[in-house]
């Protein structure tokens, strides 16, 4: 028995649950889905307390089991929580969308994407991970990685077609 | 402004709105009033326990729902508190089908072309493989029941299963394990193979392991001589190899060479993963299924013993069994 355990547990998730928090928003879209993900990570987490130690150590974990849930099979049919805003902002004639409403096509767009190709945006544009440690945390290949970059950018075009001719502005 | 830019202040946008839960939200379900409590209601609060035992639990942390497992064994059946909010489609893959059998299979029940499977599976690497794989999705596929929205296409529904067997060997710690027993993770894979492919019951699949391993690793080494490997290699179905048969040069017959296959001949189940890391203990070197039609196997660890169960087998068979 590790009479640090609790303390440790505690000051983790105070620390660092909000962060984790926003990482579990982004990958699944969803508040509550988002919740279950950081809660079901830290239990698991939390099994394997005592052979991590390392604080660093203990966020990788967290984290990449997050990843995993969220790229596994069962997660993806809890995925009926996600609800597609199906809201898209009228396109001005002259097709000058404004930036803010770019903004909302791509979270619009972002929905449809499956969970893997979700993911794999988020831990490259949001947590800045290179392909590599990407590749690393997924267990899969660098080239798969890159390849499942490309192809959701290239998904998020093609939902959004406006999307693809942001380079205009500006 | 490209569309890089644009996604990462979409995200920390979505980032920022979002406001995170008080810590205490995550700290009231592990419940951490004593440790030994604190870590059992933890892993209670998993949210998927993937299949343990005979029992599977799955569901999220407020809805919980037991579902004792398929009585055949066959696959597994995972089921999600709600039912069905969206069109969805249901498909059961059996353990121990060969990938040619199980793409034909999906291709059956969704009722999309073979042809669009067989292409996915070719690109190995989209498909989310472990790198121990070496991009052949064989032995891979994990048989259970999926269930598949119409958005799915071939490489999603083969990426699903492939998610399924990374979850099932992140869950036992399935790399360290087969360091342990001294053969790299693909190796493992293709002993579970071929223990699934060799197994009458799942009584058996431990025993089945044991006999590869102590024919793999033995003094002397031995050939593993197994009829399941050569049919794969000749894409044929049966128990007993023909002498043509035999003569076969390829990587997969092994009676003519040492060693494992290059590869698994069937993509097995959690069973038979389980008794590939997890071998019965005994000095057992072979096996003769003694009753074909009830599916009786038994095992041998001299020569003596062989030709009695051969005998045995042969009994059996003349008097129509």
């Amino acid at each position: 028995v590790d009479p640090g355990f609790e303390a440790d547990f505690q000051k983790f998730v105070v620390d660092r649950s909000g962060a984790l928090f926003r990482t579990a928003y982004l990958l699944t879209g969803d508040r509550h889905a988002a919740e279950d993900l950081v809660q079901s990570a830290l239990a698991k987490t939390a099994a394997k307390w005592r052979s991590l130690r390392d604080p660093a150590a203990i966020e990788g974990y967290v984290r990449r089991v997050m990843y995993h849930e969220q790229v596994s099979w069962w997660r993806r049919r809890s995925r009926v929580a996600e609800v597609v805003t199906g809201w898209l902002p009228d396109q001005a004639g002259d097709g000058h969308a404004e930036v803010a409403d770019l903004r909302l096509v791509m979270r619009t767009a972002l929905a449809q994407l499956t969970p893997r190709q979700r993911t794999i945006l988020v831990l490259r544009y949001f947590e800045d991970l290179s392909e590599t440690e990407i590749a690393r945390m997924l267990d899969v290949g660098v080239g798969s990685v890159r390849s499942q970059i490309y192809r959701s950018l290239e998904r998020l075009k093609k939902i959004a077609p406006e999307l693809s001719t942001v380079r205009e502005f500006r | 402004m490209n569309i890089e830019n644009l996604l990462r202040e979409t995200l920390s946008e979505m980032a920022r709105e979002e406001r995170p839960p008080p810590p205490g939200r995550f700290l009231q379900v592990s419940g951490l009033r004593s440790h030994r409590r604190g870590l059992a209601l933890a892993a209670a609060a998993a949210v998927a326990v993937m299949a343990v035992g005979s029992t599977l639990v799955v569901g999220g942390l407020s809805s919980r729902v037991t579902v004792s497992k398929d009585l055949t064994g066959q696959g597994s059946v995972e089921v999600l508190p709600e039912p069905g909010k969206r069109l969805r489609e249901r498909i059961t893959i059996k353990e121990g089908l060969r990938l040619s059998d199980t793409l034909a299979q999906l291709a059956k029940q969704t009722g999309k072309p073979l042809r669009e499977f067989q292409q996915a599976a070719r690109s190995g690497k989209d498909l989310g493989l472990p790198s121990y794989a070496k991009g052949k999705l064989e032995g891979y596929a994990f048989p259970a029941t999926y269930e598949i929205t119409p958005k799915m296409g071939p490489a999603d529904i083969l990426t699903a299963m492939v998610d399924r067997f990374t979850l099932t060997a992140d869950k036992d710690d399935f790399q360290k394990k087969a360091k342990a027993l001294g053969h790299t993770p693909h190796e493992i894979m293709t002993i579970a193979s071929i223990v699934q492919a060799e197994s009458g019951s799942k009584q058996d699949m431990g025993k089945v392991a044991r006999v590869i391993y102590n024919r793999l690793d033995g003094d002397p080494v031995r050939k593993l001589e197994m009829d399941s490997t050569l049919m794969y290699a000749l894409n044929k179905y049966g128990v007993e190899a023909s002498n043509v048969d035999l003569k076969s040069s390829s990587p997969y017959n092994t009676y003519l060479h040492e060693g494992l296959p290059p590869g698994p001949i069937t993509n097995p189940g959690d069973d038979a993963i389980q008794a590939a890391l997890n071998p019965a203990k005994g000095d057992w070197v072979w096996f003769v299924t003694t009753d074909t039609k009830r599916g009786i196997t038994k095992f041998a660890a001299t020569e003596a013993e062989f030709f009695q169960l051969k005998a045995e087998y042969e009994r059996n068979k003349a008097s129509g069994g």
